[in-house]
């Protein structure tokens, strides 16, 4: 009766906790990218690197506003690199977890598989 | 609630529990992964040597016990419960369910739930020995339904999944016979067993979240705001410091609140602030922690506007130390300011605020500097003050006041105060290396209320935890670790008299005070009685000790049984706390009886604030002011007096004696016309009350009222033996002492007796008597170390002549 426990357990709510577990890694490492933050922030002027607001004649305005429109390139190109190297590594994490999904429910049956293996090459 | 009579032993869910039960040994589990090196190790071997397929086989053959084990970890260990249908075996935890037998009793399950967390938890916590509950409990597995019945209840109310260890064990004590009895020997009670279920859930609770993965925003969250060299410099980013070590915080709704308004005004239109106003102690600073924690960890209630914004405290300790002068301190603060308000993302917090708005020792006036700052509202500010320096700065300075948006941080209630103590106390643990026991969070918060007067709950109950620490009795902290603590700071007596020594004491108080005074015995008795009382526990906790009125002429012993007793069981004279009321015959005096310490010392509230255990004399009653005598009454009635500053002083430790030589003439008459005490005690208080001296209202707040009637000639004799036993203590020293003959002493009381001022000259008299000439004998090398001083007639005679 164990073994009708391990294997519903395997197949059912096992399964559904090991899909649940990949998500929230990929979720954390998303999150650890700050991507969700870093999209909705990608023209934002980098560490508010710029002269702001200033009142002054028109030359020194330009001047200022050249500045923060750098600081927004600047920023928008770092965001983009770590925006790119977090959705590689969300994805490698999201393939690792594809894979132990797909994996998971051979598991039991891998003795047996090797047995059938074995004994096919043997016969 | 009938189908919790369902036990089925032989379940899945209950097979599965017995089996996670096994698989709980560190020898089982280590035995599989031991099988599972020994697979593949065996495996590889095998397909090193070329039998690729035996070793593949072998090798997969891991995967086996390598699935028992993924399965203890991710089911096993923590079964859910079974949702389709309501049954015991579907209820119960897992930890209980697998150690339970067939039909298991009372004591089968008091056994079960003992050996596992649950149960520890209440053996540290409360004291509940394992054998308390398994000698105890039935072992008839009838009487094991009301118990499933109510741990089913207390899962309902705690709102687990699962019936727990904590609400079985609190089922199984409410059904011990006579547990009340039982709980009392260990200062407990029913309630406070089932409030240790709800702080066990709640720790499991926290472990839950900590373990859950924080969604903090990551290594983007700050790039588009600025940077802070300079804050990082001079203030504690509280934000950084709450998501690196944790916040434990308990969801009490008073606090709640207060979170929601700040979270509000910082988040609104207007002006973006807050001043957090309460007494030390109430948590304010835990409310900015808290409000820091939603900001970096946000859900759906925390604005957009506010999320990951940063909080940081300015310290003004590193402030000052690095400014040399106050317009280098401007600027410096200045430039903080411009820091914040360019990075964006800072709210400034101004912890004790009035170090940076008033100006004293390590405390600096800024409040022209932020004046501006609040009036552009450029940057969002919290301040966090009491109510005494607020009212001081609305008053210096009502513009910078009314800047600002006020939120009052309340004292918690003590259902409120013991959830925040069980939480401080998982940090306390940790950081003295001791372990609290739950009675010592309830006599930290009894105590605490009761003497420790300036800080407010739960500041003041956690500070009592931490001396406690130091008392703890193989590193566990008790309620009696509390009770030493409290009586280490204050030198009172707050446990009951256990020690032999004062039971002694007690027992033998009248005749302890009779060696310093003579008769007079119903006053010593009934205020020995009272004493004892209060040892006992016997007493109404809510007033002082004892309250005594002593009525009668000068000379005859109402000072000197205050000082005896201060001396015998308190601890010494200096206990006596000596207000001469004479000096308050005026109304404003009012103010000096309750002024504050810091500005007098020798105020009545001052004087007991320090020294709560004290005998408090209240000479010359009658003397004192009507006002002077309206503020004493709560003191009579409630142990309470508060001070200049509304500050409430405990008096409820304190033995209150009030003198009056009221009608003394009257006393003499009667004793002049040969009536005893007894006779003439009632009808003479009734004259007092019938000639306007003292007002019913007042007299009947005291316990007793005791005359002390003048000392008889003989009485006299006795004094003046212990005016002699008293100058032979003081000659102890010198290896001498004093003898004198009867006809010297009866010259004594002759000369030193005045029938006004009663035996109060007779210390004068024979002091100078004896010691001048004790002196001249000693300067003239007559007396020899080891010797005795004998003093004739003559002696005294000469003496008193020259």
């Amino acid at each position: 009766m164990l073994f009708v426990g391990l294997f519903s357990w395997w197949y059912g709510a096992g399964w559904l906790q090991l899909a649940q577990q990949a998500i929230g890694r990929v979720v954390s490492m998303a999150d650890f990218f700050s991507i969700s933050l870093l999209l909705k922030t990608l023209v934002a002027p980098y560490r508010q690197i710029s002269v702001g607001q200033v009142n002054g004649p028109l030359g020194v305005k330009l001047h200022a506003w050249a500045d923060l429109q750098l600081s927004r390139v600047i920023g928008a190109m770092i965001r983009l690199v770590v925006i790119l190297f977090g959705l590689a590594a969300t994805l490698l994490m999201f393939v690792v977890a594809l894979a132990l999904m797909i994996i998971w429910p051979f598991v039991p049956v891998l003795p047996i598989l090797a047995g059938v293996l074995a004994f096919g090459n043997a016969s | 609630m009938s189908a919790l009579t369902t036990f089925d032993y032989r379940s899945l869910r209950a097979r599965k529990a017995r089996f996670a039960t096994m698989l709980e040994k560190k020898t089982v589990r280590f035995g599989l992964v031991a099988l599972i090196s020994l697979f593949l190790l065996g495996g590889i071997t095998l397909t090193l040597i070329g039998q690729f397929s035996a070793g593949i086989m072998l090798s997969s053959i891991a995967a086996w016990p390598l699935m028992i084990l993924v399965w203890y970890h991710y089911e096993l260990h923590n079964i859910p419960p079974t949702t389709k249908q309501l049954s015991l075996d579907g209820l119960l935890a897992g930890d209980i369910l697998g150690r339970l037998p067939v039909h298991p009793s009372p004591q089968h399950i008091a056994m079960a739930v003992m050996g596992i967390p649950g149960g520890h938890f209440f053996v540290a916590r409360f004291g509940i020995g394992p054998n308390f509950l398994t000698e105890l409990s039935s072992t008839s597995p009838e009487h094991s339904q009301p118990i499933w019945e109510r741990a089913y209840q207390l899962r309902e109310q705690l709102g687990a999944a699962t019936i727990n260890a904590n609400m079985v064990v609190v089922a199984l004590v409410e059904h011990i016979p006579g547990r009340d009895q039982l709980l009392a020997q260990l200062q407990l009670d029913m309630e406070d067993i089932v409030n240790g279920a709800a702080w066990f859930e709640h720790i499991h609770e926290i472990i839950a979240k900590h373990q859950n993965s924080k969604i903090t925003g990551g290594i983007g969250r700050d790039w588009s705001f600025g940077y802070t060299p300079l804050l990082s410099r001079f203030a504690l980013n509280v934000s950084d410091q709450v998501l690196r070590s944790g916040l434990l915080n308990r969801d009490i709704e008073g606090h709640q609140d207060v979170l929601r308004q700040i979270t509000s005004l910082l988040a609104g239109g207007g002006r973006q602030n807050a001043v957090l106003i309460g007494p030390t102690g109430v948590g304010k600073t835990n409310m900015v922690y808290a409000f820091a924690e939603q900001l970096m960890m946000p859900d759906g209630n925390i604005p957009k506007s506010l999320r990951y914004r940063q909080v940081v405290a300015l310290d003004p300790a590193s402030l000052i130390a690095q400014a040399g002068g106050r317009g280098e301190l401007e600027g410096l603060v200045q430039n903080l300011f411009v820091e914040a308000i360019k990075a964006k993302n800072i709210i400034i917090f101004l912890d004790e605020a009035q170090l940076f708005l008033q100006d004293g020792t390590g405390a600096v006036d800024l409040s022209n500097l932020l004046l501006p700052i609040l009036d552009g509202g450029a940057v969002r500010i919290i301040l966090a003050m009491d109510e005494q320096r607020w009212l001081q700065l609305a008053q210096q300075n009502p513009s910078l006041a009314q800047y600002m948006n006020r939120v009052n941080v309340a004292p918690l209630n003590q259902a409120d105060t013991m959830l925040v103590l069980e939480d401080q106390l998982l940090i306390m643990e940790f950081r003295y290396k001791v372990t609290y026991m739950y009675q010592a969070l309830a006599e930290a918060y009894r105590l605490g209320e009761r003497y420790v007067q300036d800080q407010a709950m739960p500041g003041k109950a956690i500070s009592l935890l931490e001396s406690a620490a130091q008392q703890a009795e193989g590193g566990l902290v008790t309620a009696h670790s509390v009770q030493q603590a409290i009586e280490k700071a204050f030198g009172i007596k707050v446990g009951n008299a256990q020690a032999i020594d004062e039971r002694e004491t007690l027992l033998n108080l009248e005749q302890l005070i009779h060696q310093r005074m003579i008769n007079q015995s119903r006053a010593v008795t009934v205020v020995s009685n009272a004493l004892r009382r209060a040892r006992a526990g016997v007493r109404n906790q809510d007033r002082p000790i004892g309250t005594f009125l002593f009525l009668g002429p000068t000379g005859v012993g109402k000072t000197e049984l205050a000082k005896s007793l201060a001396a015998v069981y308190f601890g010494g004279e200096n206990r006596l706390v000596r207000v001469d009321l004479n000096e308050f015959g005026q109304p404003q005096d009012v103010n000096r009886l309750i002024a504050d310490g810091a500005e007098d010392p020798h105020s009545l509230t001052a004087q007991i604030g320090k020294q709560p255990f004290s005998v408090v004399l209240l000479d010359e009653i009658e003397k004192a002011h009507p006002n002077v005598l309206n503020t004493l009454l709560q003191l009579l009635d409630e142990g309470m007096l508060r001070d200049i500053k509304n500050r409430a002083i405990s008096f409820r430790d304190a033995i209150v004696i009030a003198t009056s030589n009221a009608g003394a003439d009257r006393i003499r008459q009667y004793i002049d016309a040969g009536q005893d005490l007894d006779q003439f005690e009632q009808p003479f208080i009734n004259e007092l009350i019938d000639s306007g001296q003292f007002k019913p209202e007042f007299l009947n707040r005291f316990d007793e009222i005791v005359v002390f009637r003048p000392l008889k000639p003989e009485e006299l004799l006795q004094v003046v033996d212990l005016i002699i036993a008293s100058i032979n203590k003081t000659l102890a020293v010198q290896k001498v002492s004093v003898h004198l003959a009867d006809a010297a002493k009866q010259v004594l009381v002759e000369t030193g007796y005045d029938p006004r001022l009663g035996a109060r000259p007779l210390r004068r008299v024979v002091q100078r008597a004896v010691e001048d000439l004790v002196a001249k004998r000693m300067l003239s090398g007559q007396v020899a170390a080891g010797s005795v001083i004998e003093v004739s007639l003559e002696d005294v005679q000469g003496v008193l002549q020259s």
